[in-house]
């Protein structure tokens, strides 16, 4: 367990820094200066300068990536060039919104998606199973922002329950905050809970298809015992892979959903620090949700080890 | 050849997904192609005292805030998509074909140098990199479309390297090399043809996803640009509307869904009908 | 009254080109602590046999016939009624033991699952009895906790285990699908006396399947030899080994290499029955087993043979029953 660990945590870190010289790299290669980038195609020569000199422009490359991840570990990230404020304040900002949301929408999805699979499994071929599957589809096809857009008129502009948009912030107490993040949530969970439930369902009617199923009939266990003793258990290793990928979707996913609803998020952030030409911030999001998506792997394997005794690396005896 | 699609379109009318699918998705071709001869309204129109219509006989589907038809729109729209789409899925198989198959013919280093970077670009949300891409380059339908044909790339890639490399285990592929071809000859004579069920079925789905991100790109103002008429593009515009007009944002929606529901049933079908070595449970 | 009597049981299984008969009315009996080998190439039903038996058959599969376990016909059971039977009164052993247990469940929770389902213990009481369990199939505890996973342990181990979970309840009757043909030759012959002795010390009958003759030589008393879903020969297994009557069992057992003649010293070649198994969906006339018999005439291509006896408990289903010298 401890090998495997420590192998996990290596690779990790590896990826990671493969992770943070791309990006590094690839914002440096671009066409033009960044600092003209920055600044626009109207930008005067002495504050051209001036934002050269402040991003270390004149040392070479190397230099700055290394100072730039030096700078990364410590936790200093840069001041923003069009906030003014330093990029992990704003981060943090934007944080207690964008994580609650996703967790939620994790959350939501596997609620909906794990018992939904586990019917159709257990109704292979029957009616319901056909209905789970049309959920499924229609769930796969329906783009969450236009079914974001179908709950604000619904919610909203129908019924008048819930906000259109906007966040009323923590501070305004947990009921309006949640209720400013209910449709949001449920928007993202949609598409999430669609993909999940069919994996959870093939995944499982694969499962159920092994020979240790049968074993456990042999010895007396009924077909519904076998399914959450036996089955599920096997069944959710592609599962868990799924939602592990599915979380750097849901990252993705939060940049338009929290445009449909003019949320204050991570994702609306580095929509406009892009549009704004912010490349400090830019710079350090990207790599920020790229770590977290590395990360999330990390977990996902670890989780693994703990489904699969397989994997945990015990002796033979 | 013609033998084969007649076989796989005799085998396909039995298959639910299959008939449900190719029925959605040539009406949503045939709307495209359509455009090019005829449509209700010309799109360029603006006509702002036909503002915001309800449909009526004049406008099928009624009219946005420009007073635009949005039936021809919506044609319009088809024909983006496919464009859009269809040339990203060319960059993909392009570029990752040949990665695949090369990395199934040479193994070793230039494999795993081949897949660790693949699974790379696959880990990075592709959204934000298309994001990135379009925001860094400029917004544009042209640019959208390189973003999204980037991350069809990978997913070529991995597909064709997976059915390559059962392909390279076969004993025909021994007796070509014992006959003294070359790899990379061998890879186009006998590996390659041997991928195309896969390809088809990778690449209907790919087609899906790539209609879904030029929708959300065009959505966030990345995508194609007005004049020319995008789902995702009508979408944005329908949201300043809801109140007033909570049909606009009906109708583009529908289409998006009803085009990749279709596309992904036609997909799954074929995979049944093409592989049923590939059949999953569904 | 037998223990276990099977008469005239049909397995059909629907397939995308039309039902499709596996088992063809076959009959046989089982008396307590009696231990009886079925025979047969594979695809000749002698698994579906089993399978149906457990009523573990996928459903598309249809069971026709009476399978009377002490006099009750289980055919007639539902799910839940079958549930009480297997594992309780009848055990299985699989042929697979690197897939037939589940990789995330320790051998200690595998093998007790037949006790939580049939035997109303304490928790104490039931590690206790897994324990004895895992000693009787020569695992010792002291090296073989409970708590071990099937992959830490091997073929031959894990083989073992199987039959710890399969005898967990002491059943009436024992199943064994092939139990050694996954293993090493070294390991078989273990696994083989292993299960012939708790058979015996349990007084448990039991069902030995194999395409193996030297398996079921070793290990039983009565012998029932299938082909492509029918019984051509069965009878006390002495009887039957001396004097083979049935071509298809004088062809199986020819097939097996002996000493000394291998191909490279020797001038015989290794025997082997002409043709392959019928496919299921042809429906021949006559004898099953005339297009690939040497000594077939017209009444074989015309009816089919019904059951004649050779001696007392020995019959054989052909027109032209090799009598032996």
């Amino acid at each position: 367990m401890k090998i495997f660990l420590f192998k996990r945590l290596i690779t990790m870190i590896i990826t990671l820094l493969v992770a943070s010289s791309v990006v590094f790299f690839v914002l440096e290669i671009l066409p033009g200066d960044p600092a003209a980038v920055m600044l626009g195609i109207n930008a005067e020569a002495d504050t051209l300068a001036a934002l050269r000199a402040e991003l270390g422009l004149d040392k070479p490359i190397a230099v700055r990536y290394l100072g730039w991840l030096g700078d990364l570990v410590q936790g200093d990230l840069g001041i923003s060039y069009t906030y003014d404020v330093p990029v992990s304040e704003l981060i943090m900002e934007r944080v207690i919104l964008s994580f609650p949301l996703a967790v939620l929408s994790m959350i939501l999805s596997t609620l909906i998606a794990i018992p939904l699979g586990i019917i159709a499994a257990s109704n292979h071929s029957k009616p319901m199973d056909f209905l789970v599957m049309i959920f499924s589809q229609l769930g796969i096809a329906i783009p969450n922002f236009w079914f974001a857009l179908l709950l604000i008129i619904f919610f909203s502009v129908f019924m008048g329950v819930l906000p259109a948009g906007g966040f009323a912030g923590w501070e305004a107490g947990m009921i309006p905050a949640l209720s400013s993040l209910l449709l949001p949530t449920i928007a993202l969970a949609l598409p999430q809970a669609a993909i999940l439930t069919r994996v959870t369902r093939s995944s499982l009617l694969e499962v159920l298809k092994e020979d240790y199923i049968r074993t456990a009939q042999a010895k007396g266990s009924s077909l519904r015992r076998t399914l959450w003793r036996h089955a599920l258990r096997n069944a959710m290793i592609p599962v868990v892979t799924i939602m592990g990928l599915q979380f750097s979707f849901l990252l993705a996913g939060t940049i338009i959903i929290e445009n449909v609803f003019y949320l204050p998020g991570i994702g609306r952030l580095i929509f406009q620090a892009i549009a704004q030409r912010d490349l400090i911030v830019v710079k350090n999001l990207v790599i920020l949700l790229a770590a977290s998506v590395i990360v999330i792997n990390f977990i996902v394997d670890m989780l693994y080890a703990v489904i699969d005794p397989r994997l945990r690396g015990t002796q033979n005896v | 050849m013609y033998e084969r699609f007649v076989e796989v379109f005799s085998h396909g009318m039995k298959n639910r997904n299959f008939v449900a699918g190719g029925i959605i998705t040539i009406a949503f071709f045939g709307l495209a192609l359509l455009s090019y001869v005829w449509s209700p309204h010309p799109i360029e129109n603006i006509n702002i005292s036909d503002k915001l219509l309800s449909p009526n006989a004049k406008y099928l589907l009624g009219t946005d805030h420009f007073g635009r038809d949005i039936l021809s729109m919506l044609i319009m729209g088809a024909k983006n998509s496919i464009i859009v789409a269809f040339v990203a899925i060319g960059i993909g198989l392009g570029i990752g074909v040949p990665l695949g198959l090369v990395a199934a013919s040479q193994r070793g280093w230039t494999d795993e140098f081949i897949m660790r970077f693949n699974d790379f670009t696959l880990a990075f949300p592709s959204l934000i990199s298309a994001i990135m891409i379009t925001a860094i380059m400029g917004p544009g339908a042209v640019n959208s479309i390189i973003a999204i044909g980037i991350f069809n790339i990978p997913v070529f890639a991995r597909v064709v390297r997976g059915a390559a490399l059962n392909i390279w285990k076969k004993e025909f592929i021994l007796a070509a090399l014992s006959s003294g071809k070359s790899k990379t000859r061998i890879s186009i004579e006998h590996v390659l043809p041997n991928t195309s069920s896969v390809l088809i079925v990778q690449a209907t789905i790919q087609f899906a996803i790539g209609i879904l991100a030029e929708a959300g790109l065009s959505y966030l103002g990345l995508g194609t640009q007005p004049p020319a008429a995008s789902w995702g593009k009508m979408l944005n515009e329908a949201q300043t509307f809801l109140h007033f007009a909570p049909q606009l944002a009906i109708y583009p929606g529908m289409a998006i869904a009803l085009t990749v529901l279709g596309l992904n049933l036609f997909g799954d079908g074929l995979r049944d009908v093409l592989d049923p070595k590939l059949r999953r449970n569904r | 009254m037998k223990l276990l009597e099977i008469k005239n049981l049909y397995v059909t299984i629907d397939t995308l080109d039309g039902p499709l008969q596996i088992i063809k009315g076959i009959d046989f009996s089982i008396e307590k602590g009696e231990r009886l080998g079925i025979v047969g190439e594979s695809g000749c039903g002698k698994s579906i046999t089993s399978l149906a038996i457990m009523a573990l058959l996928p459903h598309k599969s249809k069971v026709t016939g009476q399978i009377l376990l002490n006099g009750e016909d289980i055919n007639l059971f539902n799910e839940e009624q079958m549930c009480r039977i297997r594992g309780n009164k009848i055990g299985m052993i699989f042929q697979e033991p690197m897939t037939a247990l589940n990789p995330v469940k320790t051998i200690g929770a595998q093998i007790a699952e037949s006790l939580i389902l049939h035997r109303n213990m304490k928790k104490r009481q039931r590690i206790y009895e897994v324990e004895q369990l895992l000693e009787s199939v020569d695992l010792p505890v002291e090296r073989f906790g409970l708590n071990l996973y099937p992959h830490q342990l091997s073929g031959g181990q894990r083989q073992r285990v199987m039959i710890a979970m399969a005898i967990a309840c002491k059943p009436d009757i024992l199943i064994a699908d092939e139990p050694t043909t996954a293993l090493d030759v070294t390991v078989q012959k273990q696994i083989l006396e292993l299960i012939k002795e708790l058979a015996m010390k349990f007084g448990m009958s039991l069902i030995m399947i194999s395409h193996d003759l030297g398996v079921i030589a070793q290990t039983t008393q009565k012998v029932m030899i299938m082909y492509a879903g029918e019984v051509m020969e069965q009878g006390e297994t002495s009887k039957v080994f001396k004097h083979m009557s049935h071509p298809y069992t004088q062809g199986l057992f020819a097939a097996i290499p002996k000493p000394g003649s291998s191909r490279l010293e020797g001038k015989k070649r290794l025997s082997t029955i002409p043709g392959s198994v019928p496919d299921p969906t042809s429906t021949l006339q006559g004898c099953i087993f005339e297009p690939r018999c040497r000594f077939s005439d017209d009444i074989c291509l015309k009816s089919e043979p019904e059951k004649s006896d050779i001696s007392p408990g020995h019959h054989v289903r052909c027109f032209h029953p090799v009598v032996k010298d």
